[in-house]
């Protein structure tokens, strides 16, 4: 790793932690400090109170945001590298790097208060807490009975997931800022809705089965796969490998444009 | 040891900014680069600075291309009219940031100047006026360990002491320290002492290209009696002309013959840099550039 990549990696690591202490500090104040602060004026404040509030706060999905809005910020963060003499090709390389290593912290963050104080205040086991989970519903049986084993894996799916919605957020935040005000603009507004009509699109075709009923549509057919859907296996037993390489192929994919268009970025007047 | 800018050519929604410009930047030099609004001045430093990509040409920084380059990006610093600091961030911490990513950054220095031009360096970059925001990006010109500075309009938005202050700071670490320093500017009179060389840049290209003795040894005013500045002159590279009550003055870029003989009513002088680059660059009258 280059002098310049690591001291870039290093800044960009240290100042998205430190927002990322600044959303958690937030979620706290919002969700759990300010109920129990109206609880005691109400005067319905209870010792569970706080630490009912405390214990789902939904910090892997406010992560999930935070990184996918973090890694779309391309081209406010690409004025201040290339103020400071530093190229596109090394800019990329240190973001990609922080995004590694942000979504590992996020996801270990996240995985020790949902198995450390989710867990907990809602008296599941270990093993209980990951089969309720939408990873361990599927997956959470794969590595057999081993449940820190299965942890494991669920921590590794997730960390993949975050990555690739990162990559996904400087692929679209790149792509955005390559256009003018007003064409962003239109984009922003148009795409939600042609997706929104290309989703009920897909769910009618699904849905208007010209297949017998114990036949699956190809739409089906491909989900199961993308999940790794095993008829002979209980919930919990699914495969994950055919999710994580589709992931990782998504990944790459989703690098793959998020560097075209990294590469194209200019400063704007 | 020279930065290359070789046939670089840049248009904007089918427009023309420029065509064909080649020069060299070498070091430890101070240079001018003049131009009239538009005419592509600042879009020349950004490709220079990699900051846009030349839709022709090439830059190059000691025959070491300039695009997407940490070598030669880190050895070149661009001071430049738009903001590419965050809003938010305190002026303390955006040193801190030029110290992680350029290196050997003068922090002592830095907080001397800031103290000099009354700059709290712990305010945010956002509330900064104009004239403040300049100040801190041209101290942190001054600070930075690179070779090649380029100060895009350096003084927008400073007051005349503030100015003053900039130019004997220039000149104390130019003094200290040689690196080459690229002015791009319209205050022309506030620099010609300043700058060793000058590119003026009109209609898309370089149309001068010199050291400034040199080029104004070559620039007159032609003053006297109207028939007898005009016939003086004709045949010779009269680039403006102006006229008060009986007296005319012409302006001419280039060797005048020295075989003529000079009329007792014609008076002969240097022009100075602001009145050529005038007279160069006015689209009323035909300037003519050898």
């Amino acid at each position: 790793m280059s002098t310049k990549v690591r001291a870039l990696t290093r800044y960009y690591l240290l100042d998205q932690l430190k927002y990322l202490g600044w959303v958690y500090a937030l979620l706290i104040a919002t969700f759990a400090l300010l109920p129990a602060l109206f609880a005691l004026i109400s005067g319905s404040f209870t010792a569970a109170t706080l630490p009912n509030n405390l214990s789902d706060l939904g910090v892997g999905v406010i992560f999930w945001f935070f990184i996918f809005i973090t890694m779309s910020l391309t081209y406010e963060n690409f004025k201040l590298c290339i103020q400071n003499g530093i190229s596109r090709r090394t800019y990329f390389k240190a973001r990609v790097i922080t995004l590694l290593l942000l979504s590992l912290i996020g996801v270990l963050i996240a995985t020790i208060y949902y198995f450390g104080v989710t867990a907990n205040f809602q008296h599941h086991s270990a093993l209980k807490a990951l089969l309720v989970q939408p990873y361990g519903g599927l997956y959470g049986r794969f590595f057999g009975s081993n449940v820190f084993i299965n942890i494991v894996g669920y921590v590794v799916f997730t960390w993949i997931f975050m990555v690739g919605t990162g990559l996904t957020g400087m692929a679209i935040g790149g792509a955005l800022s390559l256009l003018t005000t007003g064409i962003r603009r239109l984009v922003i507004v148009v795409v939600p809705i042609l997706g929104f009509f290309a989703l009920i699109l897909i769910a009618n075709i699904s849905s208007s089965r010209t297949y017998p009923n114990d036949v699956d549509t190809p739409i089906e057919k491909l989900f199961k796969f993308l999940i790794g859907y095993n008829a002979d296996g209980a919930a919990g037993s699914f495969n994950p490998t055919v999710p994580v390489i589709t992931m990782i192929i998504g990944c790459l994919v989703m690098g793959a444009i998020a560097y075209y268009v990294n590469q194209k970025l200019k400063v704007k007047n | 040891m020279s930065i290359q800018v070789k046939a670089v050519s840049q248009a904007f929604h089918h427009q023309t900014i420029l065509d064909n410009v080649s020069l060299t930047i070498e070091p430890e030099k101070i240079y001018g680069l003049l131009g009239r609004n538009g005419a592509g001045k600042s879009t020349l430093l950004n490709i220079i600075s990699n900051r846009i990509f030349a839709d022709h040409g090439t830059v190059t920084l000691d025959e070491q291309s300039m695009r997407d380059n940490d070598q030669t990006l880190g050895r070149i610093y661009l001071m430049s009219e738009v903001n590419l600091y965050p809003d938010r961030t305190k002026l303390n911490k955006l040193l801190d940031t030029t110290t992680q990513l350029y290196g050997d950054f003068d922090r002592p220095y830095a907080e001397r100047l800031a103290k000099e031009f009354g700059l709290d360096l712990n305010a945010r970059f956002g509330k900064l006026s104009t004239g403040y925001r300049t100040i801190f990006k041209l101290i942190v010109a001054f600070c930075v360990p690179a070779d090649y500075i380029f100060l895009d309009e350096p003084v927008l938005g400073l007051d005349a002491n503030h100015r003053e202050l900039f130019y004997n700071e220039l000149i104390e670490t130019y003094s200290e320290k040689p690196r080459t320093f690229v002015i791009s500017t319209h205050l022309i009179e506030e620099i010609a002492n300043l700058i060793e060389h000058v590119f003026v840049l009109d209609h898309h290209q370089i149309t001068v290209n010199g050291s400034v003795p040199d080029i104004l040894e070559r620039a007159y005013t032609i003053s006297g009696s109207d028939h007898d500045v005009t016939t003086y002159t004709q045949g010779l590279n009269v680039i403006g002309a102006d006229h008060l009550g009986g007296i005319t003055a012409h302006y001419v870029y280039g060797p005048l013959q020295d075989d003529r003989p000079i009329p007792d009513t014609v008076k002969i002088e240097h022009l100075d840099l602001q009145k050529l680059f005038i007279n160069l660059t006015n689209t009323k009258e035909e300037a003519h550039v050898n």
